[in-house]
């Protein structure tokens, strides 16, 4: 190896299982333009005003206890359900805690090919993944009825297809679907939105799913429960601090694409039944 | 139901015969060309549907469903710089597919079954990478001097073909993905400047460097599109899986409970060819033994299939 050629500062963890490349190369999406030109800056698409609308569809997977799939604009998400199984056994948790309601799990990746910015996303686990795992798993156990399944453990799994924005938002309106399809008994539907903000701008858009706005200087996805009227979950990423003024304000755009989306889903559901048990309403 | 038509509804009495003895069940239903999984009996008929051009993130994307199987494939494209030694070197005991510029990786990740775990890629997805990868290499349908930019860069094309609902017949529907999105890739142009510097010493393919401006090539700022044909035209490379049972009985593309009975062989006939280059038979893969007979109707059915495929869902 010549030690005077330059050493890149980004190096993909070692996969010891797949096929890797014989030479690092550069994304084609990456590479600058011919002629020093800047990228023009109609390059992105034009920011969609109008209410993206969510496209569900359940049993999409054939063995697993539920499984749900949901498009908003080009961001698309599969989520199955997995139990309930067996208990995990942990030194750490209180054993009479871990034997009275069942545990979940939840497991969030991105499909290699996900992404719509330069670069391919990696096999292993990174942060940002774990740390939407966490998000989703903070969100829907307060809306699950876990007592009702002691001494088991339910495992969600999330793969992201295609990433064009608000990406975390449909997730959970998409593990929210596939729980109701496990036949898990909830609480409430959980749905979710992002607000983000990009730089240098003050006030807050909704991200809609076409990568028009996303990847902005701070975003906050809010997850609702609309019949009992709680907040399940709110994450929030900013590059800097932000003021609880400026989240309150996010946190009531958000509120009513999540209604929206309550509404969507619960009609969805409905429609799902037989035709004799259309009467039963979801709680 | 109708003989020939789609999946029974199983009485209690069936469910029961069936949990019992799934061979005899499967042999009795066959008796009345009817299957346990919900096609048609004949494989010409069982191709599946592909849906090409589906995922924006990938510059070439398909998703595949055959039967309950479905697969998401998408092709990522990059530029590397390679010197003559660093080709040699690389190309020097590793796979000819690694060799042409192309990275398959098959996975199976958990959400698509419950036999699936987190963590590292399992014995069956490290096993149908290699099938995959080895009948692309084999196929004669792969062109690598599409993959060519400028004297001394080349494209690398990452494939990843990622599994969202398995019931048997997984190479099959991965082919069948893998095939739709190389036929569907679409670039931006890339120009390489006449004035691109490049260090000739000892620039092998242990140097990694992801800085834009070492590599030299830019795209059109026109953004101008181009297909690059690393499929031939009009070709592709199908694999036919088939379930024979007692030498006798033959179940095409099955599901995962027809590749489950016990005492029958999987025999899965990798097929290449189309446009200018005839059909033929890469290799067979066996699990269990069939006679030889069998394996030759296997092979001609599944040159049926492959012409079928090429004329319904990967027709151009």
């Amino acid at each position: 190896r010549n030690s005077q050629l330059p050493i890149s500062d980004h190096v993909m963890p070692l996969d010891r299982y797949r096929n890797t490349a014989l030479v690092d190369g550069i994304d084609v999406r990456a590479l600058p333009l011919a002629g020093d030109c800047p990228a023009p800056a109609s390059e992105g698409k034009q920011q969609q005003q109008q209410q993206q609308q969510h496209w569900f569809q359940r049993r999409l997977v054939q063995d697993t206890v539920g499984s749900g799939y949901v498009e908003f604009g080009d961001t698309k998400v599969l989520c199955s359900v997995h139990g309930p199984m067996e208990p995990k056994r942990s030194v750490l948790t209180d054993a009479g805690a871990e034997q009275s309601r069942a545990q979940l799990q939840v497991y969030y990746k991105l499909a290699p090919f996900a992404s719509h910015q330069a670069g391919r996303v990696s096999y292993l686990p990174d942060e940002t993944e774990r740390r939407a795992a966490s998000f989703l798993q903070d969100t829907l156990a307060p809306s699950l009825r876990l007592d009702r399944l002691p001494k088991s453990r339910i495992e969600l799994h999330c793969l992201v297809l295609e990433d064009a924005g608000c990406c975390l938002a449909t997730a959970v309106n998409c593990a929210c679907l596939a729980l109701v399809d496990a036949g898990l008994e909830m609480y409430d539907l959980v749905t979710a939105a992002t607000v983000c903000r990009p730089v240098g701008a003050t006030d807050w858009q909704l991200e809609v799913g076409d990568g028009s706005n996303s990847g902005g200087s701070s975003s906050v996805t809010l997850a609702y429960m609309r019949s009992l009227r709680q907040v399940a979950g709110m994450l929030v990423e900013a590059a800097e601090p932000l003021q609880p003024r400026e989240v309150s304000a996010a946190c009531r755009i958000c509120e009513d694409p999540c209604k929206m989306t309550h509404s969507s889903l619960r009609q969805f559901l409905l429609d799902c039944l037989p035709a004799d048990d259309r009467t039963a309403k979801i709680a | 139901s109708k003989p020939g038509m789609s999946q029974p509804m199983l009485t209690d009495d069936a469910a029961d015969w069936n949990l019992a003895v799934p061979a005899e069940f499967a042999k009795a239903l066959l008796a009345n060309r009817l299957r346990l999984a919900a096609t048609a009996a004949s494989p010409s008929s069982r191709v599946g549907h592909v849906t090409p051009g589906c995922l924006g993130g990938a510059a070439g994307s398909a998703i595949s469903v055959l039967g309950n199987t479905k697969f998401a494939c998408g092709v990522s494209a990059s530029v590397v710089e390679l010197s003559a030694a660093g080709t040699a070197a690389a190309a020097a005991g590793c796979h000819p597919l690694l060799a042409a510029g192309v990275v398959l990786n098959a996975d199976l990740p958990p959400v698509c079954s419950r036999a699936f775990r987190p963590g590292p890629p399992s014995d069956t997805a490290q096993a149908l990478t290699v099938q995959v990868s080895d009948a692309l290499a084999q196929s004669g349908c792969l062109d690598a001097a599409q993959l060519t930019v400028g004297p001394r860069h080349r494209l690398q094309l990452h494939v990843d073909a990622v599994c969202l609902s398995a019931d048997g017949s997984l190479p099959d529907a991965c082919l069948l993905a893998v095939s739709a999105a190389l036929a569907n890739l679409c670039l931006p142009r890339l120009v390489v400047p006449a004035d691109a510097g490049h260090d000739d010493s000892n620039s092998g393919p242990s140097v990694r460097s992801t800085a834009a401006a070492d590599v030299g090539v830019r795209r059109c700022p026109s953004g101008e599109k181009f297909r690059p044909a690393v499929l031939r035209p009009g070709s592709a490379v199908i694999c036919t899986s088939f379930v024979a049972i007692d030498n006798d009985q033959l179940l095409s593309v099955p599901d995962g409970r027809e590749e489950a009975l016990p005492g029958a062989a999987i025999v899965r006939v990798f097929t290449a060819g189309g446009g200018d280059l005839p059909v033929c038979v890469v290799s067979v893969q066996m699990v269990g033994e069939a006679a030889s007979e069998l394996v030759g109707r296997c092979c001609r059915e599944a040159v049926e299939r492959h012409a079928a495929c090429l004329a319904g869902p990967l027709a151009r």
